[in-house]
């Protein structure tokens, strides 16, 4: 009889009569009613949701029986039932939950490109469709504020800094010899189509503890994690074509795709400034493969293989003759990346990146050969123990090697560097995130510790404050380096303040900083590192996009002030890759009848500065503003067929990058001068880009 | 004997219990999801969305609460006089009822379907700046749903929707796109008036489009 009891009172202890009731009124952290809020006996469907006054009422409940109360975008409360709650109306106040998408950001000198974040400056496809870029990432970024435009390179300049003061990482690792080798005068490319990656992160001045031999700035691209679907990509272009196919299957991934351009066609039709014996020509390859390890792994290899050359006769001050000069180049890229979540705490990545670069140049009869490699291995751990704060270390090593022969004569240099870093960032509140670093690096028997730290702060819904400062180092460059392997490293520090303003429709940001340059090289003719160098300015970027319908537009502002004593310049010298004043518009113009999208970008930018021997002092002279205005008409029949069209310089303005002077005076006591033009007065493209995929459901359809 | 007699009597009354369990799992179920006939305001959904928030709390195991969750999230973001961020805020968390629903139930075609509303949802809320960029991934899972189950009417349906989307927008033929339509319509009509709490939604959809087509010709 007992055990019938216990047995009797177990099973129908779930069932007890619960008979009270709760009732009472739910209401933010201002007393605000909040409608819609769940409330229910935990692990029960008995619940209920809180009316247009924010009340409820709860019946059949029980004394220890456990209320929960939840509601999106606040933190959940559980309420323990006492007998006392049953007799009054509750009076319930829910937390504001923590979102780290919506807390404030630091976007001091960081320029985030993604699809992810309204807040973003720009989006992946801003820079296929940028006109005056010619679908090249670099083209895009120089839009950018805080770059310079210097149409005769093609590379990056940031803030004062010199194209190799900008270092670029495909997924978190170092690309060696990132643009193609060309001769002086001739601009170059990145080496990558920018439909290889989903988005990118470009910092122009205080970045993270992460990155390091990068005195200005840093571009970190991420490749495509897994592309969705199978399909070809043909494009014919006024300067090649290029074929790429995806495959994918259940857990693998992989793209094939090859390219080549030439444009000896082209050049036929439009003039050039430069003689050019053989067209820039390319011939390039690239591999991707995706694997997915488990749920959350994955593993991600990329090869690219790339073979250029161009050959030139050009004019040389003070000869009569002209010069033969020929560049071939053959560059090699390898990228293993493998990243995995170890619960929603952990995420553990790395992965290892090889670069080899071999050009062969010749000038006239001069034969140069350059070798060059560079080895990168990187782990990288992060812990995210709460939302918000999150915790970085890693730990990462290089390896490079450079060669030259010249004369017959072979030289080379060698060199490994170690580093650590460790960063956290920590949300005090939605209004306040402080994030703290150091990196600490080791290379010929140095070691350097710096510290990274930034901070943002929301003044208001709109807008927000931040502030971040760092320390930095390089090391200088290998063709240096062959030279005299004692060189001591360029020090640099950075310190900005960016003021953010977001409304729907408009982003505006205006940014101030100061960089401090210290060991900077200098030649006597011996090189030393006894020179110095600091670059202050500041950046506004303003876009608007809807504000007039379908029209898109951006405008940067950028003012640098930069000078440095360096080179064989006997004071501090106005570099002239940084004018002054740096302007660019952009807009872009969807016109749905045309099924049409019209763009125009126009840079312009104060002019370069450039040393007279015919006038006193150094660097003293400027060459006339440079500016560019330039048109594009993407159109898209189809959904997987777009033509492009784009024309630069539409005016034809003559910009001048600089001079050249003889080494000796001529009769009059005066030196000669040689302008250095652009390469060519306008760039005209015209490209048929056209995707087929994988439509077999259609056929199965008609074949029902 | 006495004794077993009282252990069977205990067991059975345990099965009993748990059957009810069971049994007012799909009555709840079915209960809910009667309210959708009823919708008229936003209010409505939230009532919704917040009791199939309660059934997947109880039911840890069960894909469908949390599914129909993310569901009525989906076409909550779709009530009028939204701000583009509330928008945003009920497909962020329409995105983690369709990974609570993956993590219980793997990668059905119904999930992916589901996932490709959502998506096809944030790009409605900003399709001049989402339109390009997303559209690959909505098409992308729209398509491998439907090839993971090509009698799914709701994989026809939406990959005919968004054909059709396209088609209008590019000013081309849209016989490709209505083809799908009826065919959704047509594996509606046949699987009708089943009383199941599996998802069934999508028929009027498919009969206005249906219309729609018809109408053009």
């Amino acid at each position: 009889m007992k055990h019938l009891i216990i047995i009797f009172s177990i099973l129908f202890a779930q069932s007890t009569s619960a008979q009270h009731k709760v009732s009472g009124w739910v209401n933010d952290q201002n007393g605000v009613a909040l409608v819609g809020v769940n409330i229910y006996l935990q692990g029960s469907y008995n619940g209920t949701t809180t009316n247009r006054e924010g009340f409820f009422q709860l019946n059949d409940l029980d004394a220890s029986d456990t209320l929960i109360i939840s509601m999106m975008g606040f933190d959940t409360y559980a309420m323990v039932l006492e007998a006392s709650h049953f007799e009054n109306h509750q009076k319930i106040v829910l937390k504001e939950a923590f979102n780290k998408l919506k807390a404030v950001s630091i976007s001091a000198g960081s320029i985030e490109v993604s699809d992810e974040k309204q807040s973003v400056v720009l989006s992946p496809l801003d820079v296929v469709t940028t006109s005056g870029a010619l679908g090249d990432v670099i083209g895009a970024l120089k839009t950018l504020p805080g770059t310079a435009s210097n149409e005769a390179d093609g590379r990056l300049f940031v803030r004062g800094g010199s194209a190799n003061e900008t270092a670029i990482f495909i997924d978190g690792l170092r690309l060696g010899n990132a643009f193609g080798t060309t001769l002086s005068g001739i601009p170059t490319r990145s080496r990558f189509s920018p439909q290889l990656f989903k988005g990118s992160f470009f910092s122009t001045g205080a970045y993270s503890a992460e990155f390091g031999q990068a005195l200005s700035s840093v571009l970190s691209l991420n490749s495509i994690d897994f592309p969705l679907r199978r399909q070809t990509d043909f494009s014919f272009m006024s300067v090649g074509g290029s074929l790429s196919h995806t495959e994918v299957w259940e857990r693998q991934a992989v793209t094939a795709n090859i390219g080549y351009t030439n444009l000896q066609p082209y050049m036929a039709f439009v003039p050039q400034n430069i003689d050019f014996k053989t067209a820039p020509h390319s011939f390039s390859g690239e591999l991707l493969f995706r694997q997915k390890v488990s749920k959350h792994g994955m593993l991600k290899a990329f090869y690219a293989y790339q073979n250029s050359g161009l050959e030139v006769l050009r004019d040389q001050i003070d000869q009569e003759d002209q010069q033969r000069a020929k560049v071939a180049n053959d560059f090699h890229h390898l990228n293993l990346n493998y990243r995995q979540d170890l619960g929603k705490k952990h995420l553990i990545d790395g992965g290892f990146s090889l670069s080899i670069n071999k050009d062969n140049i010749k000038l006239d009869s001069l034969d140069i050969f350059q070798g060059s490699q560079l080895y990168h291995a990187k782990l990288r751990y992060q812990y995210f123990p709460q939302e918000r704060l999150r915790f970085k270390l890693g730990a990462e090593g290089f390896n490079r090697f450079f060669e030259e022969s010249l004369f017959n004569a072979a030289r080379s240099n060698a060199g490994q560097q170690w580093a650590s870093f460790a960063e956290a960032d920590y949300h005090f509140n939605s209004d306040l995130v402080l994030k703290g670093g150091m990196r600490y690096t080791r290379y010929a028997d140095t070691d350097f510790l710096m510290p990274r730290a930034s901070l943002g702060y929301r003044l208001s819904q709109r807008s927000s404050l931040s502030l971040a400062f760092g320390d930095y180092v390089q090391q200088q460059s290998p063709r240096v380096l062959i030279v005299d392997d004692a060189l001591r490293s360029t020090q640099a520090q950075h310190y900005v303040a960016n003021y953010q303003y977001l409304q729907k429709n408009h982003t505006l940001r205006i940014e101030a900083y100061f960089k401090n340059y210290q060991q900077v090289l200098r030649q006597n003719p011996n090189y030393h590192t006894n020179g110095s160098g600091y670059a202050r300015g500041l950046d506004i970027f303003w876009r608007n996009r809807g504000g007039i319908k379908n029209l898109d537009y951006w405008f940067t502002y950028s003012f640098i002030d930069s000078k440095r004593h360096w080179r064989h310049f006997q004071e501090q010298v106005q570099p002239t890759f940084a004018p002054r004043h740096n302007a660019a518009l952009v807009s872009k113009y969807w016109l749905g009848a045309l099924n049409s999208q019209l763009g125009s970008s126009f840079i312009v930018n104060s002019g370069y500065s450039y040393d007279n021997p015919n006038l006193v002092g150094e660097m003293e002279s400027r060459t006339k503003a440079f500016h560019s205005l330039n048109f594009s008409w993407s159109y898209l029949p189809k959904p997987n067929l777009i033509v492009h069209f784009e024309i630069t310089n539409v005016l034809g303005r003559e910009n001048v990058f600089g001079y050249q002077y003889s080494s000796t005076a001529n009769e009059n006591g005066q030196f000669n001068q040689l302008a250095i033009p652009q390469a060519a007065k306008r760039f005209i493209f015209l490209g048929v880009f056209y995707t087929l995929s994988n439509d077999k459901k259609a056929n199965q359809l008609n074949n029902l | 004997m006495k004794k077993a007699a009282l252990l069977v009597t205990a067991i059975f009354f345990s099965l009993a219990l748990q059957a009810q369990s069971g049994e007012s799992y799909q009555n709840y179920m079915k209960e809910t999801l009667a309210l959708y006939d009823s919708v008229k305001t936003m209010d409505d959904y939230k009532g919704i969305a917040n009791r199939f928030d309660r059934i997947a709390n109880a039911e840890e195991k069960e894909w469908l609460p949390v599914y129909y969750a993310g569901l009525t999230n989906i076409y909550m973001s779709f009530v009028r006089g939204l701000e583009t961020e509330q928008r945003d805020d009920y497909l962020d968390k329409a995105l983690e009822y369709v990974d609570r629903a993956e993590e219980i139930a793997g990668e059905t075609s119904e999930i992916i379907l589901l996932r490709g509303y959502v998506y096809m949802a944030k790009v409605s809320v900003n399709p001049a700046i989402r339109g390009m960029t997303l559209s690959a991934k909505v098409s992308g899972l729209f398509e491998r749903a439907l090839a993971m189950d090509p009698q799914n009417p709701r994989a026809n349906l939406m990959v005919g929707r968004w054909k059709y989307g396209s088609a209008q927008f590019f000013g081309s033929s849209t016989d490709d796109a209505c083809a799908y339509m009826q065919k959704a319509l047509s594996i509606y009509k046949n699987q009708a008036e089943k009383a199941t709490i599996e998802p069934s939604w999508g028929q009027n959809q498919a009969q206005g489009m249906s219309e729609k087509c018809l109408g053009k010709e």
